[in-house]
């Protein structure tokens, strides 16, 4: 075979280049990576789930348009009923319109706080990786130093510093929103940034990373072209546990008072208003607990097979 | 004879053993020391020593890939050694490197077009989309795979075709001299000889410069011009590959030729066994590193002075206080 090489590489390759060009149907990775996702069947499922639920939250109250806030005593603590599908709370509020307007606030900050997160993690994580010495020491010792610190104590005092300025600044709910999307991804950082940080350091001794390096490839190119992907698969895992960590989190927040308002609910404050009627209205802590729960479920199995589609090594 | 191509000369590699709490430099291996050699344009020079002796070290100092400690390296008349970024970025055009682990070698994520084209993006040399994959296209063929191969992943090729991949990446800039680091020592004996005819054609295409690295003597006697023995970061032994492998010099080269497998049962040689293990190179031996399991060593010449690399045939180097 290595015998008949062709005889000179200056030889006309033009009629090959025509047939390749003609034959492909231009596979770029992308819609590879999407029919990879397709086959995975619990991530298409979990996609489904998700995008139904963002779809209800998003529309939902338009249809369904009880107040959220609308008290009525004469039907405290209800189960579920044709006037009520979720039932009512102890003020006699309905559920469904306060679990659809709760989902915009518990997804968003959930997946916003997670971005956030994950962007910054990855982003100090492969510097350290990067450079070694100094540069990588002394980002380690600032995410040790905000791994050691007590994360609620330091976010009620983040949120309640700022509270009033955001407010001024950007209105009541968005000044809320960004301060806790901020201070949630402030404090999960750390964990995507000592993944990334150990993928970089078993990968940048690779041999494709030294014949990258040979050909002249810059430190950008060497991170974003030959580390980072394959550092990833750890990274989308992180992400999807920093989404129900950040929904969690949020619903500690108000909880404490210092999340929402009390009168804008979020699946965590429901959930949290619902634990002493556990005995007598077991409904209300039910679907505001089984909200979560399949929203979690649903963006930790996308990550999944999010990871399997991007791994071109993954038979799927 | 004219300026060779490349010429190292005293090139020094010492990596610090790190310890203590401080993370001082308590200690160094000394992977390289003190060792020069040219090689003429169009020639391939073979490096062969045991595993951990410097013959990589010295291939990817020569690249900068690891800074030399000391030591010059004169390439067309110019020291790499003190090239800065700039110059490093035009001399990766003249260099290249094809690896051992066809495995390894290789980004699992990028398609084979992609890794053999980077070259192309990275240092422009490719007009426009077209004249890219017309590029990538031509470099595959080159090595004996074809264009449908472009938008493949590595994992779908085998051992052979994967060095082939490698071999596509390391031409694309047209270098002129390749580092071939151990380059079949992964793979299986009958791709083996496919992989070194290749590279033997190609050097015949494109008048390449090799430097070749390997454990297998017998692969090496088949692609070199002239052979270089390492032995603890030094050459020992340094001359062209007929006259090395009919009468070598340097015990170490005995000892290293009689354990080459003859495939004939019926004939018998002598073995020369060499006791004991290779010294650690952190504390190398005085004097000369091999007088320690040397089976004609005497003492104390030997442990004393540190035997310089000599012609003491035509052409054929040898650094030994007892054979020169």
């Amino acid at each position: 075979m290595a015998g008949s090489t062709p005889a000179s590489p200056t030889v006309d390759a033009a009629p090959v280049v025509v047939r390749a060009t003609t034959r492909a149907r231009q596979v770029t990775p992308w819609t590879e990576a999407w029919r990879r996702f397709r086959r995975h069947r619990l991530a298409v499922a979990g996609a489904v789930v998700f995008v139904l639920m963002i779809l209800a939250v998003a529309f939902g109250p338009l249809i369904w348009r009880v107040q959220i806030n609308e008290i009525d005593f004469t039907a405290q603590l209800q189960p579920p009923s044709w006037a009520h599908p979720l039932g009512t709370d102890d003020l006699g509020q309905d559920l469904l319109a306060r679990m659809l307007y709760g989902g915009r606030i518990s997804l968003s900050v959930g997946l916003a706080a997670m971005v956030v997160s994950i962007v910054i993690g990855t982003i100090i994580g492969s510097i350290a990786g990067m450079s070694r010495g100094s540069i990588d020491a002394a980002l380690m010792w600032l995410t040790d130093l905000f791994l050691s610190l007590p994360s609620v104590p330091v976010l009620l005092l983040l949120i309640y510093l700022f509270r009033e300025s955001m407010k001024h600044l950007i209105g009541a709910e968005l000044g809320t929103f960004v301060l806790i999307v901020v201070a949630i991804g402030a404090f999960r950082w750390m964990i995507a940034a000592r993944l990334v940080r150990a993928q970089f350091f078993a990968l940048r001794e690779k041999e494709f990373v030294e014949a990258a390096r040979a050909l002249g490839a810059s430190q950008i190119r060497l991170m974003a072209r030959h580390i980072l992907p394959n550092a990833l698969g750890p990274v989308i895992v992180a992400a999807t546990i920093d989404v129900a960590a950040a929904i969690i989190t949020e619903s500690t927040l108000s909880f404490l008072g210092l999340g929402f308002p009390p009168d804008i609910p979020s699946w965590g404050r429901i959930l949290f208003d619902a634990k002493d009627n556990l005995d007598v209205a077991p409904h209300w802590a039910l679907f505001a607990g089984g909200a979560i729960f399949l929203s979690v479920l649903a963006v930790s199995f996308m990550g999944d097979g999010l990871r399997d589609a991007l791994d071109p090594r993954r038979v799927i | 004879m004219s300026e060779p191509l490349l010429r190292v000369s005293q090139l020094v590699k010492n990596f610090p053993v790190k310890g203590g709490v401080l993370r001082r430099t308590v200690d160094e291996v000394h992977a390289v020391d003190h060792i020069s050699f040219e090689i003429g344009a169009g020639e391939t020079l073979g490096l062969v020593g045991e595993s951990g002796c410097g013959k990589s070290t010295t291939g990817r100092c020569i690249l900068r890939l690891i800074e030399p400690t000391a030591g010059e390296i004169w390439f067309e008349g110019r020291n790499v050694v003190e090239f800065d970024h700039g110059e490093l970025s035009a001399l990766r055009r003249d260099m290249q490197i094809i690896f051992q682990d066809p495995y390894a070698s290789l980004n699992p994520r990028m398609t084979v077009g992609a890794i053999i084209g980077e070259a192309l993006t990275i240092h422009g040399l490719a007009k426009d989309r077209h004249g890219y994959e017309a590029r990538v296209v031509e470099l595959l063929e080159t090595v004996g795979l074809n264009a449908d191969h472009m938008r493949r992943y590595p994992h779908e090729f085998s051992g052979g075709q994967r060095q082939r991949i490698g071999i596509a990446r390391a031409l694309a800039v047209s270098p002129k001299l390749i580092v071939c680091d151990e380059p079949v020592s992964a793979l299986d004996v009958s791709i083996q000889a496919q992989v070194i005819n290749l590279l033997e054609d190609l050097q015949e295409q494109l008048s390449l410069t090799y430097l070749f690295i390997a454990h297998d003597l017998s692969v090496v006697e088949h692609i070199s011009t002239r052979v270089a023995v390492m032995y603890l970061g030094r050459i020992v032994e340094l001359a062209p590959a007929r006259a090395l492998y009919d009468a070598p010099l340097h015990p170490y080269t005995e000892a290293l030729l009689s354990a080459v497998p003859i495939p004939d049962p019926t004939i018998k040689r002598l073995r020369i066994r060499l006791e004991g293990d290779v010294p650690n190179p952190i504390h190398p031996p005085t004097g000369c590193h091999f007088h320690t399991r040397c089976p004609i060593r005497e003492l104390p010449l030997c442990s004393a002075q540190r035997p310089e690399l000599r012609e003491v045939r035509p052409r054929h180097w040898v650094a030994c206080h007892l054979r020169s």
